[in-house]
């Protein structure tokens, strides 16, 4: 009786990470630099579930960036508890369930764009793609860009390299998208349709997906939720659902509803800057 | 007035404007050729005409004539010379650049090797080459030896810091995604440094091809019997002022052909660039 109690919890305490494609618990981060000590992130607790899709929304410099990086296993907190469907970040990445999308494009310039899109394929002792997998070919169909298979990057626009980008990061199914600011150097009219695209290509391929930015706008039509963050420290300030429509489409921003949360999560970003 | 009757105006406009463009293109392309070739002439003329009017002796300094008679008749001379220092440059360059990218490799994975050697091989390119050129003699004797490591000391540095910076200078975005997907350090730079280098490993050979000449041609300097550097200083001894521009000229020729040799395999393996980029 007494055994099976304290079995118990350590047998459910996976299934429950397991239900969540992501959970952070309690996670910091301090860097001690020469002239003072950074706290990047204090405390962190957030989870997503599988297949959810949520924004990471804060003004510059609160740690967002930090965070995801923590999630894709490129720098270990400094205290706390991350899982990535029931795994290790380190784990997890080793499986190749994590495909990350960067602020700049990140593409090798001597690759063309489907050479860019089959790297990942190519290194770190790559099983081969899961039958019925979406080829290199397909994922640029995916992020529409057929007919650009040959072009090198420095031919491509910036909202084109970032599709290839995504195509890169969608290579071999990743259950989990991390995206890191990835439309924030783009202009307005770009950034708006690989909004749209972003979200049908969610809806097709149900991976998980997190994404920073500071635009409110982009984080709530991308999002099923916005994990608002406050800066110095670096703190979740409120998670908030997003209760619009799941089809949506860019005029969803002129609705009532979309203005009434949009101006909720304005006021919480106002606060959380002192 | 309508659109429709704008329309045919503006066709006639666009076309013109384009012959215009074309004009002009065409017209600066000639002048680039151009003029380059009348600078080049004119210099020669000034030269001839000093020469005659300042009735300065052939062993002082020869006309741009004689020069070329010269080039002609001694041709036979000239090349078996050319000869033996393209050898030793084109060894030197393999050599030196070889070694150099091989260091920089282990430079570059080892960071403790850098910071206690790095020092070392800066102070030694500090010594000019006119004197590490009789040390080497003094080590290595008479033959080809000493001079082809002239010329390859001479390549060693520009290269050894570019190819370290063009290893080292990935984007740190890329350096993550590599680690993102787990790649081996092997896979990090056969994948991504050792391309990321190409641009400045290029810039570095063409500098190298024309100090590798320089340094074939010093090696020579210092008791040598044969090869450009022998030729320039007999030529000089016996007051042969045609033979010693002949000499140069020969020699100079050489670099600027191993120069457009490394820039054309620049442009082959280097395509990746934009023009924006440079």
């Amino acid at each position: 009786m007494l055994a099976q109690d304290a079995v118990a919890p350590a047998v459910s305490s996976p299934a429950v990470a397991e239900a969540s494609a992501v959970s952070c618990r309690n996670v910091s981060m301090r860097f001690v630099t020469d002239r003072r000590t950074v706290t990047a992130l204090e405390n962190i607790s957030f989870s997503v579930e599988r297949g959810g899709f949520l924004s990471l929304l804060g003004p510059s410099g609160c740690g967002k960036s930090t965070l995801l990086r923590v999630v894709a296993d490129l720098i270990a907190p400094t205290t706390g508890q991350v899982s990535v469907f029931g795994m290790s970040p380190q784990e997890a990445r080793q499986k190749r369930s994590l495909g990350f999308v960067f602020q700049d494009a990140a593409l090798l310039p001597w690759r063309t764009a489907l050479q860019n899109v089959e790297l990942p394929a190519e290194v770190g002792g790559f099983a081969g793609l899961p039958s019925g997998a979406p080829t290199p070919r397909e994922l640029l169909k995916l992020v529409g860009l057929e007919g650009w298979e040959g072009n090198f990057p420095h031919e491509l626009s910036g909202g084109m390299r970032q599709r290839v980008s995504i195509a890169r990061a969608l290579l071999g199914g990743p259950r989990l998208l991390l995206m890191d600011e990835p439309f924030g150097a783009l202009d307005e009219i770009t950034r708006d349709r690989l909004n749209e695209e972003l979200r049908r290509i969610w809806q097709e391929t149900g991976t998980t997906i997190l994404f920073v930015t500071h635009s409110v706008y982009e984080a709530m039509y991308l999002g099923e939720e916005v994990l608002v963050m406050s800066a110095n420290p670096g703190r979740v300030r409120e998670i908030v659902p997003i209760d619009l429509p799941r089809g949506r489409d860019l005029s969803i921003r002129e609705t009532e509803p979309f203005i009434r949360i949009a101006a909720k999560l304005r006021n919480l970003l106002g606060r959380g800057v002192q | 007035m309508t659109v429709s009757d704008l329309a045919p105006d503006l066709s006639i406009d666009i076309a013109a404007a384009e012959a215009a463009y074309h004009r002009a293109r065409q017209r600066e392309v000639w002048r680039r050729r151009l003029l380059p070739a009348v600078g080049i002439g004119a210099a020669l003329l000034i030269w001839a005409a000093l020469v005659y009017l300042l009735k300065v002796p052939p062993f002082i300094a020869p006309s741009p004539l004689l020069v070329v008679q010269t080039l002609y008749l001694k041709f036979d001379v000239l090349m078996l010379n050319l000869v033996p220092t393209a050898i030793e440059a084109i060894s030197g360059f393999l050599l030196g650049n070889l070694t150099a990218i091989l260091i920089a490799t282990v430079f570059v994975h080892k960071k403790t090797m850098e910071e206690a050697f790095f020092p070392v091989v800066v102070v030694v390119n500090t010594i000019p080459v006119v004197a590490k050129a009789p040390i080497l003699v003094l080590l290595l004797g008479n033959g080809m030896e000493p001079k082809i490591a002239i010329a390859a000391l001479i390549c060693f540095f520009p290269t050894l810091v570019n190819m370290v910076r063009g290893l080292e200078s990935v984007n740190p975005q890329a350096m993550e995604l590599m680690r993102v997907l787990s790649a081996s350090k092997r896979e990090v730079f056969f994948k991504l440094r050792l391309y990321n280098s190409l641009p400045y490993l290029f810039s570095a050979l063409k500098i190298a091809a024309s100090t590798a000449v320089i340094g074939a041609i010093v090696g020579e300097w210092i008791g040598s019997t044969y090869g450009i550097g022998a030729l320039i200083i007999q030529a000089m001894y016996n007051f042969d002022s045609a033979m010693l521009y002949a000499t140069v000229i020969v020699g100079s020729a050489f670099s600027v052909t191993f120069f457009l040799v490394i820039s054309f395999a620049e442009r082959l393996v280097v395509r990746w660039q934009a023009p924006a980029a440079h």
